[in-house]
């Protein structure tokens, strides 16, 4: 508990160091914010944890990520296919790391562009959770750095990279149990602040701050559903200013199987011992 | 033969030869520490050779004990023995002394000593033997010890041996008086043995004349009483030991002697006493080696020489009676007897028949064994015999039996006719230990067969009370179990319950008989069967609880960050749950009776024991064999449980 706490610090300290600046060059500060109209997303996300031994795991996630057009009103098409792999290390059966990378197809949405329709963005992430009991609940403290390479649909744009700076508070509060078990109904209030800094970004170092609740439902210890609806608004890379309003529609599927050898997943959860 | 060869022979020779001189001889060892002589236990210091693995006293040998602080406590029972041994018999100068002290706590330091005063009673032995028997003077004596000085002689025999052989005067005093005595160089009684008593008043005198004992007179106060022992007409004689048997052997002869031996003789108090003291010494030598220590002064006596046909019922007679003594104090000892003598008027009479039989046949044959064990048979007229054993006649076969009051019912027993007790002579005593001992046997067949029919009911009655209380057991197991569970598991339950009363009912119909006694018992064991069948029911749904719980992982969720329960082999599980116990409570409700009971129990049970070896066990192909299987037959058969199933 005592490295959650320092890491935990450290971040805080790192948002509050972070450089505010005026804008980006040659945008004009609007005289007050500006919120632009919120855009329909849904999300279909899949998040896989497989065991391949005693302290490692990895992460696997495929979301495929749709946004609403004109002519597709909310789902939209499809705006991002996105993997996200890691090996993670349990430190412990409430805190664990992960490192590894992510390659995101980044779809180009706008109906009348007619700049490239695809183009790849690459990224180094690595992450912390801290789980910790609370009640019949628990809550997570999720801390994720990501270095980032994007790059836009024109023909021939550079890629500009960035460092994210996030972090997740969530809680999971059993609602037909005394605790998270198999056939339990979930509901699971999550929020997340997504801060970025790097050359480019000019003062819109928000990001994204999501504001998400979630019902879930554990099917079994190694599979887990869950949907809701996710709110969330951040300044554009363009203009501080300005800010993009989201609404999405977020369907998850949690499924952890273990191809370990038999003999070698016991003791399965034993870690210090 | 060559040098050579002879060399090595002569080497052999003498080897060998070494060897069996040390079997032969054997070898000599010293012992020394604790050892029991007879009841003494002491520390001892002794020589013994080995013979043929017997262990044979050889030289000097002493066993003591004494205990300082048990003095101080309370009382010590001190004892010295010192003598000699040669080949196991008791040689030289012999010593025991044998003191109960205690102390009266006075006492003085002498030099560097402590010196106590003791008070009790000290008892000494010492005397010569050769080979085993005494030589010389023998002396025992008891002194009344105070303060540590003698106080008074209780007693002191002193007599003289040759070779074992009592000689010339001797003496045996106690505080009452002094015996004197003569004996013949061959140890045999002669002229007057005199008791001179302290107050003089008294005077008891043997006579004696070459060993035949001619009479005894006492002097009291101013009375003589002569006794004419034997009397004169005694065409043979023979010469036996002075002992125990030719006291009795007087008492035959005079019954008047009796009391007078018992109470009033002093000779013959001193005389017991003597012998008692050379006993135990005696007893002692044998105890550990070989020896012959008595008085040994003999005494000559009629003599009525048996036959040898004689000799032969009277050693019938012997085991013969030994045996009905035996047979008729078991009768009349027997609480069962005795119990159902009470309401059955036929065991009454053979009851009171076997006291008649002991009375009348039994105890005069018994004294007639004593004799014949105290040797002194032959030594009596058989008519003379025969009226002492028999001092109110002799039984004919038929006895006289007092039954409530009336004069009397006659019984005789089996072979009555075959009998004639009426000659004097000792096959007549032998048909009579036969005719009693035949009578008993009847008899005790007869009482047999009636105490068996006896327990029998008793038998039956007991178990019928068991078996209202197992199946009350049983109906009470049912009863306080139904609520609260499954109702199949009900519905089974009370078809054991049905299947119990079912059974009961058919019982109660049985009429009376040497079957329903069978049946009671096997009907015990068959409700003792329903309702370990019933316990297994009921314990069920614990045990499919178990089960699951058994079969259950813990699982770290990455993403709850949690441990959750997670079912294994479920297959395993599904199996055990829903085909295996429907098809067990199935095979119940079908074909539930009193031989299956106990397998169909135990069919639950192994299949629940089963699971939990499968637990640990590698099930894959298990696994996937029971995909989709739904008959129970071959589940049965990969749980590897079918030959329980074949046997129920």
């Amino acid at each position: 508990m005592k490295h959650t706490h320092k890491l935990l610090l450290g971040i805080v300290l790192l948002l509050f160091t972070v450089n505010f600046g005026l804008g980006q060059e040659g945008e004009v500060l609007p005289s007050e914010s500006v919120f632009k109209d919120p855009k329909t997303r849904v999300w279909f996300n899949s998040y896989g944890n497989i065991r391949i031994s005693k302290r490692l795991f990895w992460d696997a996630q495929t979301h495929f990520r749709f946004k609403e057009t004109e002519s597709t009103p909310f789902i939209g098409q499809i705006a991002q296919i996105y993997n996200r792999h890691a090996i993670g290390y349990i430190y412990s059966k409430k805190v664990n790391f992960s490192l590894g990378g992510v390659l995101r197809i980044n779809f180009n949405t706008d109906e009348s562009s007619t700049d490239r329709n695809v183009v790849p963005e690459w990224r180094i992430w690595h992450q912390y959770q801290f789980a910790q009991p609370l009640y019949s609940a628990m809550i997570y403290h999720r801390i994720r750095i990501e270095h980032r390479w994007t790059q836009g649909f024109a023909e021939n744009s550079e890629y500009i990279f960035r460092n994210r700076w996030r972090y997740m508070f969530r809680a999971k509060i059993p609602l037909n149990s005394h605790k998270l078990k198999p056939k339990t109904l979930y509901v699971s209030p999550e929020s997340e602040l997504i801060m970025q800094s790097g050359k480019e970004v000019v003062g819109s170092v928000m990001e994204d701050l999501r504001l998400t609740a979630t019902l879930g439902y554990i099917l079994t210890p190694r599979l887990t559903i869950a949907a809701g609806p996710m709110f969330s608004h951040g300044q554009t890379l363009a203009n501080p200013g300005e800010f993009n309003q989201n609404w999405t529609l977020r369907f998850h599927v949690y499924f952890s199987p273990d191809i370990r050898r038999v003999k070698n997943k016991l003791p399965a959860i034993h870690f210090n011992d | 033969m060559n040098k050579q060869v002879y060399r090595t022979f002569k080497l052999r020779f003498l080897i060998v030869s070494c060897l069996l001189a040390t079997v032969v001889y054997g070898q000599e060892f010293q012992y020394e520490g604790k050892y029991q002589m007879g009841t003494y236990l002491g520390q001892a210091r002794f020589g013994y050779d080995l013979v043929e693995k017997d262990t044979v006293l050889q030289g000097p040998f002493g066993l003591q004990r004494l205990d300082v602080s048990a003095l101080l406590g309370e009382k010590d029972r001190s004892f010295d023995f010192t003598g000699y041994f040669t080949n196991g018999r008791p040689t030289g100068s012999w010593n025991f002394k044998f003191g109960e002290y205690a102390t009266d706590s006075s006492g003085k330091i002498v030099g560097y000593q402590y010196h106590v005063n003791v008070n009790g009673i000290q008892r000494s032995a010492k005397g010569k033997m050769i080979d085993g028997s005494p030589d010389g003077l023998w002396s025992f004596s008891t002194k009344q010890i105070e303060g540590s000085q003698i106080q008074d002689t209780l007693f002191l025999s002193e007599f003289n041996f040759d070779k074992g052989v009592p000689q010339q005067n001797f003496v045996i005093t106690n505080t009452r008086g002094t015996l004197i005595g003569r004996l013949l160089r061959n140890g045999t009684a002669h002229d007057t043995w005199t008791f001179f008593a302290e107050d003089d008043n008294t005077m008891e005198s043997w006579y004696f004349d070459n060993g035949r004992l001619l009479k005894i007179e006492q002097q009291t106060n101013t009375l003589t009483e002569v006794l004419d022992i034997f009397g004169d007409k005694v065409a043979k004689t023979k010469t036996i030991d002075f002992d125990e048997g030719f006291m009795a052997l007087i008492a035959l002869y005079r019954p008047s002697m009796t009391s007078f031996f018992s109470d009033t003789s002093f000779v013959n108090k001193l005389l017991l006493e003597n012998q008692r003291q050379y006993q135990s010494i005696n007893t002692l030598f044998n105890s550990i080696g070989n020896a012959d220590l008595r008085p040994n002064f003999q005494v000559s006596v009629p003599y009525f020489p048996l036959s040898a046909e004689a000799l032969l019922h009277l050693k019938r007679i012997d085991t013969i009676v030994s045996r009905s003594s035996k047979i008729s104090s078991e009768i009349l000892n027997s609480t069962q007897v005795n119990l159902l003598k009470r309401s059955d008027k036929e065991a009454e009479l053979l009851f009171q028949t076997t006291k008649a039989i002991s009375s009348n046949y039994i105890q005069p044959l018994e004294a007639l064994t004593r004799l014949h064990q105290m040797k002194v048979v032959a030594y009596l007229p058989k008519k003379l015999l025969i009226k002492r054993l028999f001092p109110n006649g002799k039984p004919t076969t038929t006895l006289t039996i007092p039954v409530a009051q009336n004069p009397g019912q006659e019984v005789t027993g089996p072979g009555a006719t075959k009998y004639d007790f009426t000659p004097n002579s000792i096959q007549a005593l032998s048909d009579m230990a036969t005719y009693a001992d035949s009578y008993l046997d009847s008899i005790t067949v007869v009482l047999n067969k009636k105490l068996f029919k006896d327990q029998r009911k008793q038998e039956l009655i007991k178990l019928e009370e068991q078996l209202i209380d197992q199946a009350n057991e049983l109906t009470q197991l049912i009863d306080t179990t139904k609520s609260g569970m499954r109702a199949t598991y009900k519905k089974v339950l009370r078809h054991v319950g049905d299947t119990s009363d079912r059974l009961l009912s058919g019982y109660a119909e049985m009429t009376s008989g040497s079957e329903k006694i069978t049946r009671a018992k096997s009907l015990s064991t068959c409700l003792e069967d329903l309702k370990t069948l019933a316990t297994t029911i009921v314990s069920l749904e614990e045990k499919a609880t178990t089960v699951d719980e058994t079969y259950t992982d813990a699982v770290w969720n990455p993403f709850m960050a949690n441990l959750m329960e997670e079912a294994v082999k479920k297959r395993l599980t599904t199996a055990y749950h829903n085909i295996l116990i429907p098809y067990f409570l199935e095979q119940v409700r079908l074909r539930l009776d009193c031989e299956n009971a106990n397998a169909l129990a135990l069919l639950f049970e192994s299949a629940f024991e089963r699971m939990l070896v499968l637990r640990e066990m590698e099930t894959s192909k298990l696994e996937r064999k029971l995909k989709r299987e739904e008959d129970p037959t071959v589940v049965l058969r990969l749980f590897e449980l079918e030959n329980l199933k074949s046997q129920n």
